[in-house]
C-alpha cells in the first residue's frame, strides 16, 4: 500500500512538472516563432475604446478599434496588436502605468491624461512625439505633417510639456455640460438660466418642489467647479497675474492661461493667501451653491438619481450622451447647457464674464519606453498614424459615441453637437488640480471635500490650502526645477503692476 | 526574453511546492537530506518573497527614492517627517478606533454565534447552521464592500429605511460626511459574525471534554456559570489566535477603506496603511512609504506580544 501511495506521489509531482515545464517550453517555442518569422506584437491601452468595453455599462461592446486593428494587420503582416484592460483604483491617475513602467512591461500605448505623464519625463519612461508630428501620415493622401490632421491644432499644441515637447496624441475632445430634464424644467416652470443668479433661482425652484436640483460628484466641484468660479472672478485681473505670454501657437488655445511657473509665481505674491478676498468668495460661491447638490456627493451612481427622475439635472461630460441615447429609462425630453455667468448680483468681483470651458483632450494616447527596448517604436508609431486615419477615426469614435473626433473629415454624431459648440469658449485661466504636484492634488481634493460636507468652517479651510499651495505646490517645483522669478519680477516693473495683489 | 505562461506562474510553482511538501512530509522518518532538500524551494521562495522585499523595505526607509528615479540616502529623516506628520498621526487614531472596534466585534460576535450553534439540540441542525453561516465566505470581500457602499448611498437601503419610518431629517452621505463616515466604515459588515472565527470557536466548544461540562451540570452550574468558568477558558487558544489576527487585520488593512472612502472626506476615515500605499504609489516618495510600513510593524509585533503576554492558553488553563 505505501509503495503504490510513493508511486502515485511520484507520478503525480512528475506530472505536474511535465505540464509546468512543458508549458514554458511551448511558450518559448511560440515566442521563437514569433521571433523567427518577424512577427512584432505591440500592445496597447485604449481607455474606452478598448474592444469588448461596454461604456457607461450601456449599449453594446465595441468592436471599432478591433476591426481597425485587423484591418492594420492586413496592411502589416508582421504586426499583431493587442489591447490590455486596466484595473482602475479611481486614485492618483498613472499608478498602475508606473508599476508596469518600473518592471518594463508596460504596454506600448497608453491612454493617460498628459498631466500624469510630465511629472515622470526625466526618467525616460515615456517616448516624446515632437519628431513624429512633422513627419506626415502616411495613411492621409496629400498629409504634409502629422500635425495638420488635427481638427483643433491649438487644443493638440497646448499638451506639450513643461519641457515643450508633445508626449501625447490628443485623439479626441471632451467637454461638460449641465444635462437637464426639460419636461421636470416645464413641471416646475423653470427655464435654462441666463446667469448665475438665475441660475440659483430654479435651484432652489426646483428644491422646493422636490427635486435635487443638481447632480455634482466631488471631483467634479474641485476640479471643474473651481476653474470656473476661479476663471469668473480672476478673469478681469488676468493682466495682473498672467505675466508669460506663451509661443503664438500656445496663445491660440491658451491665452491667459497661467502655466506652473506663473501660476507658483502668483501663489508667492498672495493671490491664493488664506486672507485674499477674491479666492475666499470663490469658495464662499461655491459653498453657497453647495446647497442644491445631493447630500452624498461621493456618490458614483449619479445616473441613476437622475434617470429616475429624483434629481433635475446633472453636471456631466458628453459620455453621458451615450447612456441618454441607450436608456431605457429616458423617457423624457432631455437638453444640455453651460454653466452661465456670474454678474455683480453674485459676487463683487465678479463681471459677467463668458464662462471658459474645461474640457480639452479626452483619449490622449502616450507611447512608453517599453516601445524602444521591444525595437517597436516606429510600429506603435505607425498604429496610431493608422488609428488617426479619417474614417478609421470616425468609426472608433463614433461608434462609442462618447467624445468629439479632433481628427479633421471624422464626423461626430449629432446629439454631441451641443458639446462641440461650448469647446468653441475661450479656455480657462488655470487648471488648478493638474498644475501642480500630485500631492498637492490630492491635499486640495480631500480638503474641498471636507470643506463642503462641513467638515473644516471656511476660516480654516483657507489656511489648509494656503500652507499646501506653498509647501506642495510652489515650493515643490520652484525646487523641482530652480525656478527663480527675476524674469517675472522685471517684467512687472516694466507694466507697472504692483508684486501683491490688490485687496 | 520569454514570457513564463500565467498557469505556470499562479498555479503550476504552488502545485509543485504543495506536493514537494507532502513528499518531503511522507519522508521525514527515512533522512533528513532529502526532507532539507524537498523544503528547499519553499524556503528559498519565502526569503525571496517575504523576508527580502521586508529587510528592503527597511532599508528603503534609509533613502528619498521616487520610484523609477534616484534614491538618495538621508539617515532617519523619513522617521523625523513621521514625528511631524499630522495626517499620520490623525490616520493612527483612525485606526485605533477601527482596530477597538473591529477586535471587539470579531472576537464577540462569532463567539455568540458558535455558542448558539453549539446548544443546539440535534448534531444535525448544529450543520446546518455552520453551513449556513460559512456559505457567504465564498463571496469576495470587494463585493461585500461594493454592496455596503450602495447601501450608504444617498438612494440607498439606509436612508430609504429612515424615510420610510419617519426619519427623513436622518438621512445623508453617510459615507462623505465627516461626521458619519468612520462609523459607517466600522459598520461594514454587519452583525460580524463571519464564518472563519466561527468555526475556529465552534472547534474549540467541540473539544472541551464532555467530562468537564458533566461535571458542571452535575454541580449545578448555570448556563453563565458554564460559559464563563469552562468555555472562555477551555477557548481561550482560539482567542489569542483570533485576537492577534484582528489586530493584524486592523493594523495593515484598508480594502474597505480604498473602496468606500479613499481615506476621506478630508482625512477622517484616513488609515496607515493606505496612507503608506498612497505615499508610495500616488506621491511616489516610496522611501517615506517604508518607514510607514516599518512603523507598522513594530505596532503589530508590540501588539501581538502584548496579546499573547497577556492571554493565556489553554494548557496554561488546564496545567
Amino acid at each position: 500500500m505505501n509503495g503504490k501511495l510513493s508511486l502515485l506521489r511520484v507520478g503525480a509531482v512528475a506530472i505536474l512538472l511535465a505540464l509546468v515545464v512543458g508549458g514554458e517550453l511551448v511558450q518559448r517555442a511560440k515566442t521563437e516563432r514569433a521571433e523567427e518569422t518577424g512577427v512584432k506584437v505591440i500592445s496597447a491601452v485604449v481607455g474606452e475604446y478598448r474592444p469588448g468595453h461596454v461604456p457607461q455599462s450601456i449599449g453594446k461592446p465595441l468592436r471599432a478599434m478591433r476591426d481597425v486593428a485587423d484591418a492594420y494587420e492586413r496592411l502589416h503582416p508582421d504586426v499583431r496588436v493587442r489591447f490590455r484592460s486596466v484595473a482602475y483604483t479611481d486614485t492618483v491617475e498613472g499608478e498602475w502605468i508606473r508599476t508596469q513602467l518600473l518592471g518594463d512591461t508596460a504596454p506600448e500605448i497608453v491612454a493617460i491624461n498628459v498631466e500624469a505623464v510630465w511629472p515622470d519625463v526625466d526618467k525616460g519612461w515615456w517616448v516624446s512625439l515632437e519628431p513624429f508630428m512633422i513627419e506626415p501620415n502616411p495613411y492621409v493622401p496629400g498629409n504634409r505633417q502629422w500635425w495638420d490632421q488635427f481638427a483643433n491644432l491649438p487644443l493638440t499644441r497646448a499638451k506639450r510639456g513643461p519641457d515643450r515637447q508633445l508626449y501625447c496624441v490628443a485623439y479626441d475632445m471632451v467637454e461638460t455640460g449641465i444635462i437637464y430634464n426639460a419636461d421636470i424644467f416645464r413641471e416646475v416652470g423653470v427655464k435654462v438660466p441666463a446667469d448665475w443668479e438665475e441660475f440659483l433661482e430654479m435651484q432652489r425652484k426646483l428644491k422646493d418642489a422636490g427635486y435635487i436640483p443638481l447632480l455634482v460628484h466631488f471631483q467634479q466641484a474641485a476640479d471643474w467647479a473651481q476653474d470656473i468660479i476661479l476663471d469668473q472672478l480672476y478673469y478681469p485681473i488676468l493682466e495682473d497675474i498672467d505675466i508669460e505670454k506663451g509661443t503664438p501657437e500656445e496663445e491660440e488655445y491658451l491665452a491667459g492661461y497661467l502655466f506652473p511657473k506663473e501660476l507658483c509665481y502668483d501663489i508667492k505674491r498672495g493671490y491664493f493667501d488664506a486672507d485674499y478676498p477674491r479666492w475666499r468668495e470663490v469658495w464662499r460661491l461655491m459653498l453657497d451653491w453647495r446647497r442644491y447638490w445631493q447630500k452624498d456627493i461621493a456618490v458614483a451612481d449619479r445616473n441613476r438619481l437622475f434617470l429616475t427622475k429624483t434629481a433635475a439635472m446633472m453636471w456631466e461630460g458628453s459620455w453621458s450622451v451615450r447612456r441618454m441615447l441607450n436608456d431605457p429609462l429616458v423617457d423624457f425630453d432631455w437638453g444640455v447647457f453651460y454653466l452661465p455667468p456670474m454678474t455683480k448680483a453674485t459676487s463683487r468681483f465678479a463681471e459677467r464674464v463668458d464662462p471658459a470651458v474645461i474640457g480639452g483632450a479626452a483619449m490622449q494616447l502616450s507611447v512608453t519606453r517599453t516601445a524602444i527596448s521591444r525595437g517597436t517604436l516606429d510600429t506603435a508609431i505607425d498604429f496610431l498614424r493608422f488609428i488617426c486615419e479619417p474614417r478609421n477615426a470616425e468609426k472608433i469614435i463614433g461608434e462609442a459615441g462618447l467624445f468629439i473626433p479632433n481628427i479633421k473629415g471624422a464626423k461626430l454624431i449629432p446629439q454631441l453637437a451641443p458639446f462641440e459648440d461650448i469647446l468653441e469658449k475661450r479656455y480657462c485661466t488655470v487648471k488648478m488640480l493638474y498644475s501642480l504636484s500630485q500631492e498637492f492634488t490630492d491635499r486640495h481634493t480631500r480638503m474641498i471635500t471636507l470643506f463642503l460636507n462641513g467638515g473644516i468652517s471656511l476660516d480654516e479651510f483657507m489656511v489648509e490650502m494656503e500652507n499646501y499651495f506653498h509647501t506642495l505646490g510652489a515650493d515643490y517645483y520652484i525646487n523641482k526645477y530652480g525656478w527663480d522669478f527675476r524674469d517675472y519680477d522685471a517684467i512687472l516693473a516694466s507694466h507697472g503692476i504692483p508684486y501683491k495683489p490688490q485687496r | 526574453m520569454s514570457q513564463i505562461p500565467f498557469w505556470t506562474r499562479f498555479l503550476g510553482v504552488p502545485l509543485v511546492l504543495l506536493l514537494s511538501g507532502a513528499f518531503a512530509l511522507s519522508r521525514v522518518k527515512r533522512g533528513t537530506l532529502k526532507l532539507y532538500l524537498a523544503l528547499l524551494p519553499t524556503v528559498f521562495l519565502l526569503l525571496c518573497f517575504n523576508y527580502y522585499p521586508a529587510v528592503k523595505a527597511f532599508h528603503t526607509a534609509l533613502y528619498r527614492y521616487d520610484i523609477g528615479g534616484e534614491a538618495t540616502y538621508i539617515g532617519l529623516s523619513n522617521f523625523k517627517d513621521i514625528l511631524a506628520d499630522r495626517i499620520l498621526h490623525k490616520s493612527f487614531a483612525n485606526m485605533i478606533k477601527l482596530a477597538l472596534f473591529a477586535c471587539a466585534v470579531s472576537l464577540v460576535m462569532p463567539l455568540i454565534g458558535a455558542e448558539l450553534i453549539f446548544h443546539l439540540k440535534t448534531e444535525r441542525m448544529r450543520y446546518f447552521f455552520r453551513v449556513l453561516f460559512v456559505v457567504p465566505m465564498v463571496v469576495p470581500g470587494i463585493a461585500v464592500t461594493l454592496i455596503w457602499g450602495n447601501l450608504y448611498s444617498d438612494s440607498g437601503l439606509v436612508n430609504r429605511l429612515l424615510s420610510a419610518i419617519g426619519l427623513s431629517d436622518w438621512t445623508r452621505g453617510w459615507l462623505s460626511d465627516p461626521k458619519t463616515a468612520l462609523v459607517a466604515v466600522m459598520f461594514v459588515g454587519f452583525p460580524f459574525v463571519s464564518g472563519f472565527p466561527l468555526l475556529i470557536y465552534y472547534a474549540g466548544l467541540s473539544n472541551i471534554p464532555e467530562s468537564l461540562l458533566d461535571a458542571a451540570k452535575i454541580d449545578g452550574a448555570s448556563a453563565w456559570a458554564t460559559f464563563r468558568n469552562i468555555h472562555l477558558p477551555m477557548i481561550s487558544g482560539q482567542f489569542r489566535v483570533l485576537a492577534v489576527l484582528a489586530i493584524i487585520g486592523a493594523a495593515q488593512g484598508f480594502e474597505s477603506i480604498l473602496i468606500l472612502t479613499r481615506g476621506g472626506p478630508g482625512y477622517t476615515t484616513m488609515v496607515p496603511g493606505y496612507y503608506m500605499y498612497e505615499n508610495a504609489f500616488s506621491f511616489k516618495k516610496m522611501g517615506y512609504a517604508c518607514a510607514i510600513g516599518l512603523l507598522l510593524f513594530l505596532i503589530m509585533l508590540a501588539g501581538t506580544r502584548f496579546t499573547l503576554r497577556f492571554i493565556r492558553s489553554t494548557e496554561e488553563f488546564t496545567e
